[in-house]
């Protein structure tokens, strides 16, 4: 017989304690519930319930065994995916131990998997446990869809586990009521909404891969969320657009609205385009649609969460903006460029600059694009080292795509410090209706800028090479436009 | 197309060839004072039946020769029988007179089923509801067309608010509707405030009957419907009576209604009707989310706060009818009022506190009608003028919530548009309309319809104007209408057969203002477009009637759409085309004495679809021509009538709406949605009733109703069937509505108290976007009705 003292060790005393409290628990449970079946002699084994993983990882986990003999034979088997005891020798012998599982599964299996320990003791009794592991679809990217005909169509979410696929449609996505952009904080997906009252959805994938309301964020008496700029998991920014005259920050991972900027000294009437943080300065795009004649920028002192000034430059006017588009952009010094488009304003569509450090336009920058193009320019995305992008229009009277059947927009390859047009970023790329339906650019690898289309005859993304300037179909989709592709994890 | 016009023109002149040699007798049914009575009941050997016209006359046609009794009857007098020889060809005219009677209020039910018997027995592929069983209950308008096999009708809450009316399949502005043949949209507010609000000035017991036709469209509703019309005949009593109806019904809802006519014995005839609704529509809605103070949404339920309506209507009219230079003569006046508070946005996300819709109408007309002048012509002038105000204030920048509280104070703008408005528009209308029928030979009827208006409309927001700079609703707009109609109808094989044949033309003209890049300029359309249709009906015997009819039918755009709408940011589209469609509807009635089915199958394909394509405000949306479809559907109705005391009636109807467009339509890329089925319609609906009436219940000759009714809608889509994951789809959930009731009438049958319970379970409704509609309401309500006898 061991000494006392032996049992009386950390882990030994944990392991005793665990087996008498099995025992009870199991004698308790024998009596009441007089089961014929149960053989109290047999090993006794448990695991922690709410066990849950990535499809396409390996995790590992434990059961706890008790012999009332000693364990002479265990095993695992898993209803998908790989499993195996990483110490089986060490648990053959023994009375009681914890018998280590290494569960592997592949990126297809996906829900709730069983992974069950049989145990046999020396006398030739075994029991069995299964362990129920929810794995979920490792998703890597939230995609939106647009789809729908006529006057009816709507947003759809899904969740995609890599981006190595050809085609695309929305047969697994969940529906939204309302058309929305989508964000992300890198870990879960964010819908801000078209609609009255703003409304802004978290969104998390479950373990089929679907994506599920998780909390929402409403701002009554605003019609519609305007742009929304997530720093990282505890900070973002979102404008409002009609009726309040107000930037919110949130905590994307509490959803809770935790601070409000007042912008209604910013001006009436004025939709929020776009915005871009900066050091401790908001810079938020202001939409007069036209009415000013120049373009105007909110400078907002994020220490203090005020508006600090609006700075405006007549060089340029409308800093049009939707909700899946960007119309400024931070380069590697820390330059922010402003795109606006002079629609309605009898201005050129053109580049502004602010300075790294400074909270004021540029007066010695303006990159005329109308003149450099030809057209009147939407959106701006830059990814460095002089990989730029702007749409350009080819029929002013379809900007807003009303002639459904002739999309007007070309994807241009501009160059924010020579202040050059580069062309046609592909002679091969369709027209798109970049204003009225989609328009959006996320680098997805240091290497590869993808894109969307909307296009008269298909709608797809496309794949930009930085290092070599190509361009390809990277996706095509079946069910409507791409309206956002985001990281998620 | 030509083909068309050369088929239907040779049809139009081939029947009119057929001329046949046979016998007819037509007359008139008058009092001792030789007045004609309207809507008396005439029969014919028991075969054939008809009821009198406004002037008392009537005519049956394509007799062989022959010993035949006439019999006629109406309220309050005495029946007559009357024997009558015709030889080959004789066109026989004989005079009715009828002996005031006693008591003979119960054939108030009959003479009213006859004249609805009539009408769906003639060639028209037409629904009919007598309003007048209906007097007793708690029912408004959209209440009773939803009753009808084919009609849909969705709401966007209680009394007055949002409605759509679809007539198989085709809907909103595809479906006209008017008002003893005048459209209604000359006379209400529905172009500015939409059918549910004019519906609801309109009440049940101020109608004699809706008339809805689901195929071609007579030629007499001088309009371009697309889809159907729905055309609301006025009560038009011409024995002296007055009645008065009061309801009081949950939600502190009031309808009270006012009928009187006194007819002199010069044929100087006065009318006046007038009604009172109200309503605070302040029902229970689930689902509300208000929201805390971190932005996030918390569940509750909540009364409607700011939903009242309210709307009264005076009219009155004097003339003269039964005059030998006059069947009817009348100068009529009529003056509305509304009052509409807007609860929250279309999808009820959110909420408003102080925005409303105001209406303010004034209507005057002449009317003129003479009939069978040389025995040949009928004729039916109108002549209109229609002055409609209406007003839309949204100046408040307060925010509510679903409890009505107040929670902030938005920047700027008001509660739904970003300038605030105060916006009164002021519109005009002049209306002409001739109608002639002239009958070319016994068996056949050629019928003229025109239609002429003249509508302007100017208005002034001093808001808007403080936030545009300028007042871009006082540019004035005018549109000139001219609809015209020649219909054929002939009469072939002894009258087993009829034919009608029509040929239309539409002309719009109109101007208005286009708003570019802040500056206001003018813009014009001048449309026309022809329609055809031909229409047969077979008697194959004497319990089975059979019909079919083709239309190849246009709707014009209409103001909004191609003028544009400042107010809802809705910009000018003059380039729109018109829609149109190919209309063909079979339809099978089998009746006899005691039960009755009917069934019927229709097709439409359209093309041209005219749809809003919204993009975000301040730039304005535009109409545009977008889909094509195609709909099949079938519809049946089943009344069984066992025994006196029992009655029950039941109809369903499937239709299936499939969009037909390729991608240069639809506004995608590619023909996904070819044949897809169109989202957020229903397919498969239905109604049922059993009534049950007990005579003599308490007293002899009173009269007890007790009655239950059904609706149901089957779930739908509310985005395209074909997208998303289907276990989660949003859907518009199936609905079963359950209503009872009971009436009872004295025995001199001139008070019924009834008492009712609408969605008496307290089911979920909702109509469009999941919009609740009220639960379970109570009703009682009060009607009196004295005449002279």
């Amino acid at each position: 017989m061991k000494k006392l003292i032996y049992y009386l060790r950390p882990g030994r005393s944990l392991s005793l304690l665990l087996a008498i409290l099995t025992a009870a628990s199991l004698l308790v449970s024998s009596c009441s519930d007089d089961d014929p079946d149960v053989d109290s002699d047999a090993p006794i084994i448990s695991v922690t319930e709410g066990l849950f993983m990535r499809g396409g990882q390996t995790e590992e986990f434990t059961f706890s065994v008790i012999a009332p003999g000693t364990v002479s034979k265990v095993q695992v088997a898993a209803s998908a995916g790989k499993a195996s005891i990483t110490n089986e020798e060490e648990l053959v012998g023994t009375t009681n131990g914890l018998a280590r599982i290494s569960y592997e599964t592949t990126k297809d299996v996906s829900g709730t998997q069983t992974v069950t320990l049989t145990v046999t003791d020396q006398q030739g009794k075994s029991s069995n446990e299964p362990a129920e592991i929810e794995v979920f679809v490792p998703i890597t990217f939230g995609m939106a869809i647009v789809s729908g005909a006529g006057d009816v169509n709507t947003t759809f979410l899904q969740g995609l586990i890599d981006l190595d696929i050809t085609s695309v449609d929305n047969s697994s996505s969940t529906e939204l009521a309302q058309f929305a952009a989508v964000y992300s904080d890198g870990s879960s997906l964010f819908t801000a909404g078209f609609g009255a009252p703003a409304t802004m959805g978290k969104y998390v994938f479950n373990s089929a891969g679907e994506a599920a309301l998780d909390q929402e964020i409403i701002v009554p008496g605003s019609n519609s969320f305007s742009a929304v700029e997530i720093i990282d998991q505890s900070k973002a920014y979102a404008t409002v657009g009609g009726g309040l005259s107000r930037a919110v920050e949130f905590s994307p991972s509490e959803m809770r609205i935790t601070g409000e900027i007042d912008l209604s000294d910013a001006g009436e009437g004025l939709f929020y385009s776009d915005m871009i943080v900066r050091d401790n300065t908001l810079f938020i795009a202001l939409n007069d649609f036209g009415t000013s004649g120049e373009a105007k920028v909110a400078v907002v002192d994020l220490s203090t969460n005020t508006l600090a000034k609006v700075i405006s430059d007549g060089r340029t006017a409308t800093l049009f903006g939707t909700l899946t588009s960007s119309i400024m952009a931070q380069d590697a010094n820390g330059d922010i460029y402003v795109q606006g488009s002079g629609l309605f304003s009898g201005k050129a569509s053109g580049i502004l600059r602010i300075l790294s450090g400074e909270t004021e336009f540029d007066g010695d920058y303006f990159f005329d694009l109308s003149a450099a193009t030809g057209g009147s320019c939407f959106g701006l995305y830059h990814f460095g080292n002089g990989t730029t992008f702007t749409a350009v229009s080819v029929d002013d009277n379809n900007w807003f795509g009303f002639d459904g059947d002739n999309p007007s927009f070309r994807y241009r390859k501009i160059d924010l410090t020579a202040r050059t047009d580069g062309g046609d970023l592909a002679a091969s790329l369709p027209n798109t209706f970049a204003a009225s339906r989609t328009m959006f650019f996320t680098q997805t690898s240091t290497d590869e800028v993808l894109f969307s289309t909307a296009g008269k005859d298909e709608d797809a993304l496309y794949s930009y090479t930085i290092s070599s300037g190509e361009v390809s179909k990277k996706i095509t989709s079946t069910s409507g436009y791409v309206s956002g592709l985001v990281p998620v994890n | 197309m030509i083909g068309y016009y050369l088929f239907f023109t040779f049809l139009l002149l081939s029947s009119g060839l057929c001329y046949g040699q046979n016998a007819s007798v037509s007359g008139i049914v008058h009092n001792k004072g030789g007045e004609g009575i309207p809507g008396a009941y005439v029969k014919l050997n028991d075969k054939q039946a008809a009821v009198t016209n406004e002037a008392g006359r009537f005519v049956f046609k394509n007799l062989k020769s022959g010993d035949y009794i006439v019999t006629a009857s109406f309220i309050g007098f005495e029946a007559i029988r009357k024997k009558i020889h015709l030889n080959k060809g004789q066109r026989l005219t004989i005079k009715l007179t009828l002996n005031e009677a006693v008591t003979q209020l119960n054939e108030v039910a009959i003479t009213g089923q006859s004249a609805v018997q009539a009408l769906k027995e003639s060639i028209a592929s037409i629904a009919l509801v007598d309003a007048k069983p209906f007097y007793n209950r708690s029912i408004n308008a959209t209440d009773l067309l939803n009753t009808v096999s084919g009609v849909q009708v969705r709401q966007s809450g209680g009394v007055g608010n949002s409605t759509e009316v679809s007539i198989q399949g085709l809907t909103g502005r595809q479906v006209k509707l008017f008002i003893d043949g005048i459209p209604m949209d000359f006379l209400l507010p529905v172009e500015e405030l939409g059918i549910g609000a004019s519906l609801a000035m309109v009440p049940v017991n101020l109608m004699d009957r809706m008339e809805v036709y689901k195929g071609a469209i007579p030629v007499t509703l001088g309009a371009d419907a697309l889809g159907g019309a729905i055309n609301i005949i006025t009560r038009k009593n011409f024995e002296d009576y007055i009645e008065i109806s009061t309801e009081h019904s949950s939600f502190n809802t009031w309808r009270t209604t006012l009928s009187t006519r006194k007819r002199f014995p010069t044929g100087l005839t006065i009318g006046i009707g007038a009604f009172y609704t109200s309503s605070d529509n302040n029902y229970l809605l689930d689902d509300l989310r208000v929201i805390n103070e971190f932005g996030n949404p918390e569940t509750i339920s909540a009364p409607k706060f700011h939903d009242r309506f309210r709307s009264c209507l005076v009219k009155g009219d004097i003339g003269f009818v039964g005059k030998n230079w006059a069947d009817r003569l009348t100068l009529s006046f009529s003056y509305g009022d509304l009052y509409d508070e807007i609860q929250h946005n279309f999808e009820m996300r959110q909420p408003y506190g102080q925005a409303l819709n105001l209406a303010t109408t004034y209507n005057t007309a002449l009317q003129y009608e003479k009939y069978d002048i040389s025995n040949k012509l009928d004729i039916n002038l109108y002549l209109g003028h229609n002055h409609i105000r209406t007003g839309f204030i949204d100046t408040t920048s307060t925010i509510y919530n679903w409890k009505g509280e107040i929670i902030g104070e938005k920047t700027y703008g008001g509660e739904i548009t970003t300038s605030q408005n105060d916006l009164t528009l002021e519109g005009n209308n002049m209306t002409g309309r001739i109608n002639l029928n002239y009958s070319v030979t016994p068996t056949s009827t050629l019928i003229f319809n025109g239609v002429a208006s003249h509508f302007t409309r100017s208005g002034n927001d001093p808001v808007a104007a403080d936030f545009y700079g300028e007042d871009y609703f006082q540019n004035p707009v005018y549109i000139n209408k001219w609809v015209g109609g020649i219909g054929f109808e002939k009469e072939l094989f002894e009258a087993k057969v009829t034919s009608h044949t029509a040929v239309k033309a539409y002309h719009y003209l109109s101007e208005g203002f286009i708003i570019e890049n802040g500056v206001s300029t003018t813009t014009a359309q001048d449309r026309f477009q022809p329609g055809v249709s031909q229409s047969f009906k077979w008697k194959v015997n004497e319990y089975l009637l059979t019909k079919a009819s083709y239309e190849y039918a246009t709707r014009m755009p209409d103001r909004i759409e191609t003028l544009g709408d400042f107010s809802a940011a809705i910009n000018a589209n003059p380039d729109l085309k018109p829609e149109t469609s190919h209309n063909v509807n079979l339809s099978g009635l089998y009746k006899r004495e005691k039960w009755s089915i009917e069934a019927g199958g229709f097709f439409r394909k359209v093309r041209d679809i005219i749809m809003l394509q919204a993009v975000p405000p301040p730039v304005l949306s535009k109409y545009e021509n977008l889909l094509k479809a195609s709909i099949m559907g079938v519809e049946g109705e089943v009344r069984l009538h066992p025994w006196d005391w029992l009655t029950f009636k039941a109809n369903a109807t499937y239709q299936d709406l499939r969009n037909r467009s390729d991608k240069e339509n639809a506004g995608v890329s590619s023909d996904r949605y070819y044949g897809a089925r169109l989202p957020n319609r229903p397919y498969l609906f239905g109604n049922g009733e059993v009534q049950f009436e007990k005579h003599s219940f308490l007293k002899e000759g009173d009269q007890l109703q007790v009655w239950w009714s059904a609706a149901y809608v089957e779930a739908f889509f509310r985005y395209w069937e074909i997208d998303g994951r289907k276990e989660d789809k949003l859907t518009i959930p199936e609905q079963w509505l359950h209503h009872v009731g009971l009436a009872y009438t004295d025995q001199r049958e001139r008070m019924t108290l009834s008492l009712e319970s609408q969605n008496v379970f307290n089911a979920n409704a909702y109509d469009n976007f999941r919009v609740q509609k009220p639960g379970r309401s109570w009703h009682v309500k009060l009607r009196l009705f004295i005449t002279k006898s």
